[in-house]
């Protein structure tokens, strides 16, 4: 990295902490820490959603996604307008009438506290597990690829991220977002257009796109129904709208955003307008890693992108099979560098048969390479055992670093701390909201004075330090790291499934809600161990257990007297 | 819950929610349509 680079970066960074202290000053009761004075426009609460759902492991990886697997992930998107649309006409509404700071709190007006404290408990439990991945993941990329230390990096997003959230709160977390917003799409769009630039001279972008489609990359539609792939058309229709309901329903992380619009206008605005823009967002980053595949077309890659494997291989006895095979990869890719070129030239030669002779040369060439990577990775593994070795999520960044120029690769950089800052303040905010209204207040008593901006600033940051702490940890557990980034499915459709058994089920009561949740999860924890359902269909499966087990529960012990308060 | 809340009030442009529904609704249903014509495009 040059000096400019770090200067990009060290500015970017105080500005956006700056900016967030300077937004967030003023919070005096809880309603104004926790619920962001209710006062944000829709713009305001649309970037504040996207940007805390923008984390930096995806602005990472979904490029990577690209180039390894093509556009089909944008598929896992789908459900979101749906479910945008589906929540602005219900939920929001319910909410804005209770005026409610959490999520939870409607659970307990329309069935009963041990209700309310089951969700907010999952939510504690799944998010704030999730919310130490977010600043381990990208902190592991960086230490690999720049030889930072990965500590001192998770110390760093961490420490930057509190100042700002634990001091202002909702509003801090509100304004940071904007400006994080501006340094992502502003840092992806930019790397987008310089990796174009960067294609060989006799290569437009057009060329580019005809020779990642010739390799199957331009795949963002798949119609075939197969419940174990993941990235489907159905699956992102169905799976990813059940996710997506309860993600941006019931998560307080996105629940307590839209929350602070000073409307329910302008909630529904700022939630509508994240149900517009996330897709042709995630299809243009998608593409910026189609540029990025297109660009290896013509200059051979390496065998494998991640080092930090590749370096426990070069220590050990497979040393030289893989020495061997990465020979076997430059050369092989060496000669596809020339079936692309000769497909280039046959495509603009205009001759549909000899386009398709060189489009049939440049697959088979394409087969070969991946039957070596696909080798190599074998390697790897053997020599990593324990670990699921996987070079996604460095493909984008090892291209950034090798090929931008100065003060770009800084606010690439700046754009990967924005993400990883953005989730995690969303997150601690969300976290330290519920420890607040639905354990400390609830289980104590307390009015939303200036005590309970303390406590909530207290909470947020007990969070933040567990989020370092686990992020520590995660370096530790190897492929566990996995299971806990899917940790959202497992819980997301239990907690949907209470909340539209809240909604649409009125003739259930606490208790059948509450047992009905319990026996779903457990099903759902036996489909994540014994079976190899793809993760998105737990939320489905989740969700409509909860309302099967809640009905029949309600039918078999029809709870007598009078109804519980009815949040409608 | 189907009492109308009394902050809701129509949305700022297209007179209703329903139809910033279908605009939100339509445009997934476009997006989906270009991604496929995209697709064979470049195949």
């Amino acid at each position: 990295m040059s000096r400019l680079d770090w200067v990009v970066l060290a500015a970017t960074l105080a500005f956006i902490v700056g900016w967030g202290l300077f937004k967030g000053r003023g919070a005096k009761t809880a309603e104004g820490y926790i619920g962001g004075g209710r006062d944000q426009r829709w713009w305001l609460v649309g970037l504040s959603i996207i940007a805390t759902q923008t984390s930096a492991i995806t602005f990472l990886s979904t490029p990577g996604q690209a180039y390894v697997d093509g556009m089909r992930f944008v598929q896992f998107y789908f459900g979101l307008p749906i479910a945008a649309v589906v929540l602005s006409a219900t939920l929001l509404p319910l909410y804005h009438r209770l005026k409610v700071l959490t999520a939870y709190e409607m659970l307990e007006k329309r069935f009963d506290l041990k209700t309310r404290l089951l969700a907010a408990i999952l939510f504690l439990i799944q998010r704030g597990l999730a919310v130490g991945l977010t600043i381990f993941a990208p902190a592991l990329v960086l230490s690999v690829l720049l030889g930072w230390n990965i500590h001192v990096n998770i110390v760093l997003v961490g420490v930057l991220v509190m100042i700002y959230t634990v001091t202002g709160g909702t509003k801090a977390v509100a304004w940071a977002h904007s400006l994080q917003m501006v340094v992502v799409t502003g840092g992806m769009a930019l790397a987008g257009v310089m990796i174009a630039r960067h294609l060989p001279a006799h290569v437009s972008v057009s060329d580019a796109l005809h020779v990642a489609g010739s390799l199957g990359r331009l795949n963002p539609i798949d119609a075939s129904f197969n419940p174990n792939d993941r990235y489907t058309l159905w699956s992102g229709l169905l799976g990813g709208f059940f996710l997506m309901l309860s993600y941006f329903g019931t998560d307080q992380s996105q629940v307590q955003r839209y929350l602070a619009g000073s409307s329910l206008t302008q909630s529904r605005l700022g939630l509508l307008l994240n149900g517009m823009v996330k897709v042709p967002m995630q299809f243009l980053i998608l593409g910026v890693g189609i540029l990025v595949f297109a660009h290896y077309q013509f200059h051979a890659p390496p065998l494998f992108f991640n080092p930090g494997p590749v370096a426990v291989v070069r220590q050990g006895p497979e040393a030289g099979a893989y020495a061997a095979l990465e020979a076997k990869y430059e050369a092989a890719r060496t000669a596809q560098v020339a079936k692309a070129e000769a497909f280039v030239a046959a495509r603009k030669g205009g001759d549909a048969g000899a386009v398709a002779a060189a489009k049939a040369e440049l697959q088979a060439a394409q087969r070969e390479s991946e039957g070596l990577r696909k080798e190599g990775l074998a390697v790897i593994r053997k020599a990593n055992p324990g670990t699921n070795p996987s070079d996604v999520n460095y493909v984008f960044l090892a291209y950034v670093l090798s090929s931008l120029p100065a003060g770009l690769v800084g606010l690439v950089l700046a754009a990967v701390f924005s993400g990883s800052m953005s989730s995690m303040s969303g997150e601690i905010s969300a976290l330290g909201a519920t420890t607040v209204v639905d354990l400390w207040r609830r289980l104590r008593g307390g009015e939303g004075g200036k005590r309970e901006v303390w406590v909530g600033r207290a909470a947020t940051f007990a969070w933040g330090c567990f989020a370092m702490a686990f992020a520590e940890y995660a370096s530790r557990l190897g492929s566990l790291v996995e299971a806990v980034n899917i940790l959202g499915s497992l819980f997301y459709g239990t907690i949907l499934g209470i909340f539209l058994v809240a909604f649409y089920f009125k003739s259930v009561r606490g208790g059948a809600a509450f047992w009905g949740a319990l026996v779903a999860e457990a099903v759902v924890l036996a489909c994540f161990a014994f079976t190899k359902l793809g993760f998105l269909w737990y939320n489905l499966v989740g969700c409509a257990l909860v309302v099967l087990f809640a009905w029949i529960f309600s039918r078999l012990a029809p709870t007598p007297g009078p109804h519980p308060q009815d949040a409608a | 819950m189907s009492e109308r809340d009394p902050k809701e009030g129509a949305p700022p442009f297209l007179g209703t929610w329903r139809n910033v529904y279908i605009l939100v609704l339509g445009e997934l249903a476009l997006l989906i349509l270009l991604f496929k014509l995209f697709m064979r495009a470049f195949a």
